[in-house]
């Protein structure tokens, strides 16, 4: 059995009426790069929390590193590296001030590989972050999320309204994780580019409940986007099995098709239709198909 | 309609309501203060006028931006005002006079309307002058984006206190009213002129950030890192210290050397006794002034510091703790210790600082008559008279320096309370029974010293002790309801909370069954055992201080 990093059962989690988790159930493996894919408020962030041990678990049970994070938040936390959208950095401190506290917290940080990062950021000593751009400040909390080399490294959307150099910057960070070895990255973010370069497996969330967890590999093989024509006008995107998402009008349409094309073709023959084109799908498309809206069969 | 007139409205959009509570409230004041005195007493007119002052030191402060934080580097100008197209002086011009119309108008309508209807001869120009030149100070301070933020802090704290006091003082000094009016005068005009030159560089600023954001260059600079903490025990308690600790001595320390300049300065001298042989023993004016001042310096500012001058790093304005805070690998209890630590450091320090500085001016030479000059405090001594006044000072400033480390140490655990709305109340709810009670012992200042009027204080304390028990036991059912689990720890915070109670009833039971027996004036015994007793009972809090970090980090 692979070792697990982050194993989570059942993880139930409501604010007020609202079900943000709903019995989600999700594990991690060492050596793993995790693409972490969601529509705003589908419950990214609440997931990345539980595992922070920032929030409890209201039923069901989170294990990090085979522990509590609620319970050892000391061992839990000296092990994972943490960069958010927000960045929360105490903005009153100076750069080097940010380093010297960090530093205090880790045993393993390495302060040559922290003025490495530093420098390549251009990030001055006596600058204080709250004088720093959005970007350089995202920079900054990657130069402390890295410097210890940490286990797992989460970036919850560290990407979000930031420069290219910057989504550079932290793609970048990604991949020298992934180079040490036995090192775990859970990646969250909306730029579904991004997740495809650097992700072995990709989960996806919508409502509080996974809707999609496969190797990123698998997932290529198995969604096809499948452009049709039928012998008669169609008034509505017809409800074929396997199909996740439409778009069309009259006797053109264009299905997202999660499975074996094939599969398709006796349901098609009922209705006087024919596969006109087939092609593979990014992921940006397969998450539009689950994320949006309207023309769902 | 007219542009500084929206401006003005666009400010205060959504506290308007307060604006217009105050108002009927004033107008309310000057019908009711024809009232006979039987139906409106003393006491009740002493609570009018404390009301009276928080809500025009509200309603002022609303014209310079209620939510402004005073430590940030930004301006306090609301940004989006500050993007309207319309000119600077015209955008600078309505805030500017109505804080000022309104600070001179309610003073005016308080002073001639509820204070002289009362037969209560206070002055009328200088002190809504005072107000005037509060509020366009801290326009001209606040509004103007800053390199350092802390500095402002303090030069906020400081100016506006020296500004509450120089009336006052200057008054008791023998100054005339119109020299102190125009004082206020100059003050006013060119805190104007500040506030409109602070909006001026606050939207000429490149959107208020002072300091242009960083690019990758060639020009970093990489210094080698410092000493690393031995610790992370050590770069908590740094934190700390940085963010709690550091201020209190700080402002103290500024403050003292503000209140003690006078001394050097002031050649004034009046007779404060004679001696056996009936020569003149005279002394610095200013020493018998401000002397009575200096240990309650500390206390203002830790109260001022506990209830929250600024912006809590623990919390967000979410009611979340910090996630960057929150994800420090270490234990909660480690969190708290080094919070304490910052804290004692501070009040030690600070302590020190105000008791020298109080050995300074003890040691200044009073002069008897002849020529010989003698310390001040020997005083008693050449006049043969009672130690009792120089024991009742020295206990009020050990009395003083526990109450900062209190007042310190409780404010900073408010943020730790397991309720977030209960964390935002607390520092207004209080100030303002602070206020109350404070109205009320001054307006029975005589009635209460009397022996046979004990019962009165012994019926506060007791109140005061069940609002505080009952308090605890609210936030730690609210404990044990979201920790179930740690019922043990819970259990022994709320015993220590009824343990306290008990204690500091029995304290109060112990000196006034020997009240009797003891020499200090009553002046000094009256109100001090509740309140010393009252004081302890919140000490519980930090006990509890742990388990409520780990409610607000592990939601």
């Amino acid at each position: 059995m692979a070792d697990l990093i982050v194993e989570i059962k059942d993880l139930v989690r409501t604010y007020g009426r609202h079900s943000a988790l709903d019995k989600v159930n999700f594990t991690l493996e060492r050596g793993i790069v995790l693409g972490l894919v969601g529509q705003n408020g589908a419950g990214k962030t609440t997931l990345i929390k539980h595992i922070l041990g920032l929030l409890r678990a209201e039923s069901g049970e989170v294990r990090v590193f085979g522990v509590d994070p609620v319970a050892d938040p000391q061992g839990v936390l000296s092990r994972i590296g943490y960069l958010s959208e927000e960045g929360d950095l105490p903005l009153w401190m100076k750069v080097e001030e940010l380093i010297r506290y960090s530093a205090a917290f880790y045993p393993g940080w390495d302060p040559k590989y922290a003025e490495t990062l530093q420098k390549q950021f251009g990030l001055s000593s006596d600058s204080k972050l709250g004088s720093l751009s959005k970007g350089q400040r995202a920079r900054a909390g990657l130069l402390v999320a890295l410097a210890f080399k940490p286990d797992l490294l989460l970036l919850d959307e560290p990407s979000s309204g930031l420069d290219p150099v910057v989504r550079k910057d932290i793609l970048s960070a990604v991949i020298r994780t992934i180079a040490d070895e036995g090192r775990t990255v859970l990646f969250s973010s909306h730029l579904l580019a991004e997740v495809e370069q650097v992700s072995d497996r990709v989960v996806m969330i919508e409502d509080g409940r996974i809707v999609l967890d496969d190797e990123l590999a698998n997932i290529k093989e198995s969604y096809f986007r499948i452009d049709l024509r039928f012998g008669t006008s169609q008034p509505v995107a017809p409800n074929l099995e396997g199909s996740l998402h439409w778009d069309g009008v009259g006797k053109d349409w264009t299905v997202i098709w999660s499975g074996d094309p094939e599969a398709l073709t006796p349901s098609l023959t009922k209705l006087d239709g024919r596969i006109v084109a087939k092609r593979g799908v990014s992921l940006d498309e397969i998450f539009v198909a689950y994320a949006g809206g309207a023309s769902k069969p | 309609m007219n542009s500084g007139v929206m401006v003005v409205r666009l400010m205060v959009h959504r506290f308007r309501r307060i604006y217009f509570v105050f108002a009927v409230f004033l107008v309310a004041m000057v019908g009711v203060a024809q009232l006979p005195i039987t139906l409106l007493p003393d006491w009740m007119a002493g609570i009018l006028c404390v009301a009276f002052g928080f809500g025009l030191l509200t309603t002022v402060f609303g014209f310079v931006n209620f939510e402004a934080d005073i430590s940030s580097t930004a301006s306090a100008f609301s940004p989006w005002l500050l993007r309207l197209p319309i000119k600077t002086r015209v955008l600078a011009f309505g805030p500017i006079a109505a804080a000022a119309m309104w600070a001179f108008v309610s003073w005016t309508l308080f002073t001639v309307g509820f204070l002289w209807q009362r037969r209560i001869h206070a002055p009328l120009i200088w002190p809504a002058l005072m107000f005037v030149a509060l509020a366009l100070s801290m326009q001209a301070i606040l509004w103007r984006p800053v390199r350092l933020g802390n500095v402002r802090l303090v030069l906020s704290l400081v100016l506006s206190t020296s500004i509450l006091l120089f009336g006052s003082i200057a008054g008791q000094m023998g100054w005339n009213a119109n020299v102190i009016s125009e004082v206020y005068g100059c003050v006013a005009c060119v805190s104007a002129v500040g506030a409109w030159w602070s909006l001026k560089l606050a939207r000429t600023s490149a959107s208020i950030r002072i300091k242009t954001p960083q690019t990758k260059t060639d020009g970093v600079t990489v210094v080698k890192q410092s000493t690393p903490f031995k610790s992370p025990r050590t770069a908590q308690f740094w934190l700390e210290w940085r963010r709690q600790g550091r201020l209190l001595p700080l402002l103290t320390g500024l403050a003292l050397l503000a209140l003690s300049i006078p001394l050097f300065v002031s050649q004034d001298k009046h007779v404060v006794g004679y001696t056996e042989t009936h020569k003149a023993i005279s002394v610095n004016i200013w020493m018998t002034t401000a002397i009575g001042f200096i240990p309650w310096i500390p206390l203002l500012f830790a109260s001022v510091i506990g209830m929250g001058a600024r912006p809590s790093d623990i919390r967000a304005a979410d009611g979340n703790y910090h996630v960057y805070f929150a994800t420090r690998p270490l234990p909660s209890q480690d969190m708290v210790r080094a919070k304490m630590l910052a804290i004692a450091c501070g009040v030690a320090i600070t302590a020190v600082m105000t008791l020298l500085v109080i050995l300074l001016w003890i040691c200044m030479p009073a002069t008897i008559e002849g020529g010989q000059n003698v310390p001040y405090f020997s005083i008693s001594y050449f006049k043969n008279a009672s130690e009792i006044p120089w024991m009742a000072y020295s206990l009020t400033v050990i009395t003083l320096i526990a109450w900062t480390w209190r007042n310190q140490t409780v404010g900073a655990f408010v943020d730790y309370m397991p309720s977030t709305k209960f964390a935002m109340v607390y520092p207004l709810a209080v100030t303002t029974i602070g206020a109350f009670a404070f109205a009320l012992t001054e307006s029975f200042h005589a009635e209460l010293q009397e022996t046979k009027n004990a019962n009165i204080w012994i019926a506060a304390f007791v109140v005061g002790l069940v609002v505080k028990l009952s308090a605890a036991v609210f936030v730690s059912s609210k404990q044990l309801r979201l920790r179930p689990e740690s019922k043990h720890s819970i259990w022994v915070t709320i015993a220590w909370w009824q343990v306290t109670g008990i204690v500091a009833a029995v304290i109060v039971g112990v000196i006034r069954a020997n009240m009797h027996r003891t020499e200090l004036p009553s002046y000094f015994v009256f109100p001090v055992p509740e309140l010393a007793a009252l004081m302890l009972v919140p000490l519980v809090r930090p006990l509890g201080a742990r388990l409520a970090l780990e409610l607000g980090r592990h939601r």
